[in-house]
């Protein structure tokens, strides 16, 4: 199995997209960024794994040609893990050892939102949100032995936040997103889990 | 066309980066582990008493040589009895004028075995003098949901209800069943003796006033 450190492929899909994105902007008043996010659990991602997540990323892009809407699409992810050990319990069991506990949300969305000022090389609050497809992959593992469960869902995720310009036609983006996804199958238990999240993302991009 | 560009760019990138996750294995003792299901209805709670037939069953349907030597089974036995013992179980040593409640079958399993229940268990077993009648031709299964894997070079344990075999779906009620897994290989065999009593200590149910 080969496995890329996170930040070499961030690296890489950064080196990829943001000349292409300019190349794109040239023509329309797009924007387009690449995000970092980072992720607090609720619900029943929190019962999952209750750690944050600090390893996260969003490309999206925005039609801006309306002063005080957008729409666009935005492609992401959100993972999160937690590495434990000693004795836990379960419907009918308990398991000791150690043990690897990885969630993974790919959400896909069309995205629409309002800007409360028209000017676009002002900071201009936005509130929006987004609906899609969401890919969930689920991973335990406990000493040899893994089981994974991936299915697709679908998500809306209204989110708030901040555009803003920076220099020679480059921007940012201050988004907190709530995840909102239809459940994702049994696994481990009997019933389903919802997996919801809220994410904080910053990025810079072209517009 | 630009954009639709940046679009599969952007998710192929993405989605590249969403695949990388620090979950190596990097440490021995990351590979064992002790898993235990039970099924705690009224058979379980009542029973008090146990056979422990004296063989460990080797799994290997492949036809090769076990990997994993009979050396160890008298030991692997003997921690599976005390450990019952010291819980208050009662053992039924001659079977053929006492029916203990449940029997105790001890495998190591040298291929992995994936299902809620096995069929061939009571075929493989063959005679043994305490089996109620047509019990060796059951499968045993386990009323739960959870599905489970155990993988070659398992210890597993399993507890087989010796009053409550269903002829009509000819099952044999399983009430608890240990898997160590990882830990038994053909030279060692201090961790499936470790792995016993962590088996013990996690099913505090299995106590017997």
């Amino acid at each position: 199995m080969i496995h890329i450190s996170f930040a070499r492929a961030s690296r890489a899909a950064a080196m990829l997209l943001l000349p292409l994105s300019a190349l794109s902007a040239q023509q329309h008043r797009y924007f387009s960024a690449l995000e970092y996010s980072v992720a607090i659990p609720l619900g029943d991602t929190r019962d999952y794994i209750s750690a944050g997540s600090l390893s996260g990323g969003v490309w999206e892009m925005r039609w801006m040609d309306r002063p005080h809407t957008s729409i666009g699409a935005l492609v992401g992810f959100n993972e999160f893990q937690r590495h434990g050990d000693g004795t836990f319990t379960f419907p009918g069991g308990a398991a000791t050892g150690d043990r690897y506990q990885h969630l993974v949300m790919v959400p896909l969305l069309a995205t629409g939102a309002y800007y409360f000022t028209a000017n676009r090389d002002d900071p201009r609050w936005y509130v929006g949100g987004g609906a899609g497809a969401v890919y969930t992959q689920q991973l335990f593992r406990l000493g040899l032995h893994d089981q994974t469960e991936s299915d697709w869902g679908f998500a809306l995720v209204p989110e708030v936040g901040l555009a803003f310009s920076a220099w020679y036609g480059t921007g940012g983006i201050l988004s907190l997103r709530y995840h909102l996804p239809t459940n994702s199958g049994e696994f481990l238990r009997s019933g389903d889990r919802r997996f919801q999240y809220i994410s904080l993302s910053f990025g810079l991009g072209f517009r | 066309m630009r954009t639709r560009r940046l679009v599969v760019i952007g998710a192929v990138g993405l989605i590249a980066a969403a695949a990388c996750y620090s979950d190596q294995v990097v440490t021995v003792s990351e590979l064992a582990s002790v898993t235990t299901l039970v099924d705690s209805q009224a058979p379980l709670r009542a029973a008090r008493t146990f056979a422990l037939p004296d063989t460990v069953m080797h799994i290997n349907r492949d036809g090769s040589a076990p990997a994993i030597s009979n050396a160890g089974d008298a030991q692997i036995l003997a921690r599976i009895r005390a450990g019952f013992v010291a819980l208050g179980w009662r053992e039924i040593v001659d079977v053929r004028t006492t029916r203990a409640d449940v029997v105790i079958l001890t495998a190591v399993l040298e291929q992995e075995q994936t299902g809620v229940a096995y069929a061939g268990w009571g075929g493989s077993w063959g005679y043994w003098p305490g089996w109620p009648a047509g019990y060796p031709g059951y499968a045993w299964g386990y009323p739960g949901a959870v599905e489970f894997t155990y993988e070659t070079g398992t210890l597993l344990i399993t507890m087989l209800d010796l009053h409550n075999g269903d002829a009509a779906t000819q099952q044999v009620p399983l009430l608890w069943a240990a898997g160590i897994n990882g830990v038994l290989t053909s030279s060692s065999l201090n961790g499936a003796l470790d792995g016993i009593t962590q088996a013990f200590v996690q099913s505090p149910y299995l106590e017997r006033p």
